[in-house]
């Protein structure tokens, strides 16, 4: 029996159980975060940053939001070598927040009381184990 | 705040998805269709089509630049190639795309010099570090990729790099789906709209699908718990009888687009009067030719292309899954002569062309 989607969901994992991965495609941006900024005594000149995706380290250009102060620390999206937006950390928290506001009632907040994820997810990997043996 | 964690809380997908089901109308059929190949790939990787009701139909759009390259333009990119001086470079996707002599790979093994970068401006290091070869970029992807090509042939005009071009086949989001709202085959009740081109050109582009067309369309993320609210917002639009631009992507996403990039764009790319598209056929302005102040790096007149219309394989339905006309595993060649191994399309090729999104992610898991 295999396991289904949502409980891998749970785990955090896709459905070939690989853990975010860096994406070889060019299409797909992903997130990275800002190191170090390099020196601009560059020549020929290009602006780059040293950034961290999944504890790999690369050179990225940042000249596309060179109008953004960028500082170590901050995330930016990258894409087929270049950094094309910041991201927002405040953005993410209100859209994170409003997410979990989403259809509150009393009941519901009852619900959520004494639920415990971590629990939860430790019962769905058993699970998983045992199905996988 | 890792940006990717959060947005797979598995708590805040399930309240998600009971939003959906409570949302959507069981005597209604949605159809909703997701125009970029980055959220085929995650919808499919992630199982999100198994998640919300049966009633809500996900519509794989043709946001897959690899895809959408009719074949003509392969076997151009492939003839430039020939040539023993040329080094053509290409990113990774674009390595198995079949033209009609093969695909960049199949020629790579003949010795021709074909080489995979990251970047466009890795290129133009390589034609600075060998003076004596032509090296040629073979440029793909919509507004996400063009500023880097555009930037790219800014510094080769700055550095005067002259053994170095670029093949460019920059694409358009909105004339395609403007071309796919004409298409008197479809019909569709909104859009999950594209993250990534949206960081450059923006939302308020959109604004003609939802006023002139009258159908919603919410620019998403790609995360699981993005993909699960963009269909919620479009739902609760439908329910509300609203048609509206709208950005749950505003982490990533600004309003007014990435302006630095947008200026870019103008100052070194112009409109093609049209471009063909694989499935979708000619489209009036929906692509970028490279100014006449670039000229000099345009490898379409350096090297002279033809113009070549090639038909796809008679077999291969590419054209209506494309345009979300037929499932992946409705054409009939699905999985039998064309699977990722050996495409004979090009939706087969990218891990974002819906065939092989559903090939590695359901069907594969069926088959076992």
């Amino acid at each position: 029996m295999k396991p289904l989607p949502l409980l891998k969901l749970l785990l955090g994992i896709d459905i070939n159980g690989k853990k975010n991965s860096l994406q070889k495609d060019m299409c797909l941006a992903i997130p990275g975060k800002i190191v170090e900024m390099d020196p601009n005594d560059q020549t020929p000149f290009v602006q780059t940053a040293l950034v961290e995706v999944s504890s790999v380290r690369r050179r990225i250009n940042i000249e596309l939001i060179k109008d953004e102060e960028l500082k170590p620390g901050d995330w930016v999206l990258i894409h087929v070598g270049f950094a094309l937006a910041k991201i927002s950390e405040r953005e993410a928290q209100d859209q994170l927040r409003i997410l979990s506001m989403l259809g509150e009632d009393k009941q519901a907040m009852e619900e959520l009381q004494g639920y415990s994820m971590e629990e939860e997810k430790k019962n769905i990997k058993d699970t998983i184990l045992k199905n996988l043996i | 705040m890792q940006y990717v964690d959060e947005f797979r809380d598995s708590r805040l997908i399930k309240k998600t998805i009971e939003m959906i089901q409570q949302l959507a109308d069981p005597t209604v059929h949605y159809r909703i269709m997701e125009v970029c190949g980055g959220h085929t790939f995650s919808i499919y990787r992630f199982g999100l089509h198994d998640l919300i009701p049966s009633n809500v139909e996900l519509i794989h759009g043709p946001g897959c630049p690899v895809c959408v390259l009719p074949m003509g333009r392969i076997d151009e990119g492939l003839r430039i190639a020939e040539d023993p001086k040329v080094i053509l470079t290409a990113f990774g996707d674009m390595m198995r795309v079949p033209g009609q002599t093969g695909s960049p790979l199949v020629l790579k093994a003949k010795g021709r010099d074909i080489r995979m970068v990251y970047s466009p401006l890795d290129s133009l290091k390589l034609a600075k570090e060998h003076p004596k070869k032509e090296v040629v970029f073979f440029a793909i992807g919509f507004e996400t990729t063009a500023p880097a090509t555009a930037l790219t042939l800014l510094k080769a005009q700055e550095w005067g790099i002259k053994n170095f071009s670029v093949f460019c086949n920059h694409v358009l989001i909105l004339p395609a789906i403007r071309a796919i709202l004409d298409s008197p085959d479809m019909r569709l009740d909104g859009f999950i709209g594209p993250g990534h081109v949206s960081t450059v050109i923006g939302c308020r582009p959109y604004a003609f699908v939802a006023q002139n067309y009258k159908k919603p369309i919410v620019i998403s993320g790609f995360e699981p718990l993005d993909i699960l609210e963009s269909i919620l917002r479009i739902l609760r639009q439908l329910k509300e009888k609203k048609s509206e631009v709208e950005n749950q992507y505003g982490r990533v996403v600004l309003w007014e687009g990435n302006r630095t990039a947008l200026k870019l764009l103008e100052r070194v790319f112009e409109l093609r009067s049209y471009f063909e598209w694989r499935g979708l056929g000619f489209i009036a302005q929906s692509a970028l030719k490279i100014k006449k102040e670039f000229s000099y790096w345009d490898a379409e007149l350096r090297f002279g292309t033809q113009g070549i219309t090639l038909t796809d394989p008679k077999a291969a339905q590419c054209g209506e899954v494309l345009k979300g006309v037929l499932k992946p595993y409705q054409c009939k060649l699905f999985g039998r002569s064309c699977n990722p191994e050996h495409p004979v399309g090009a939706l087969m090729v990218s891990s974002e062309g819906a065939c092989a999104a559903y090939f590695h992610h359901v069907y594969q898991k069926t088959e076992v």
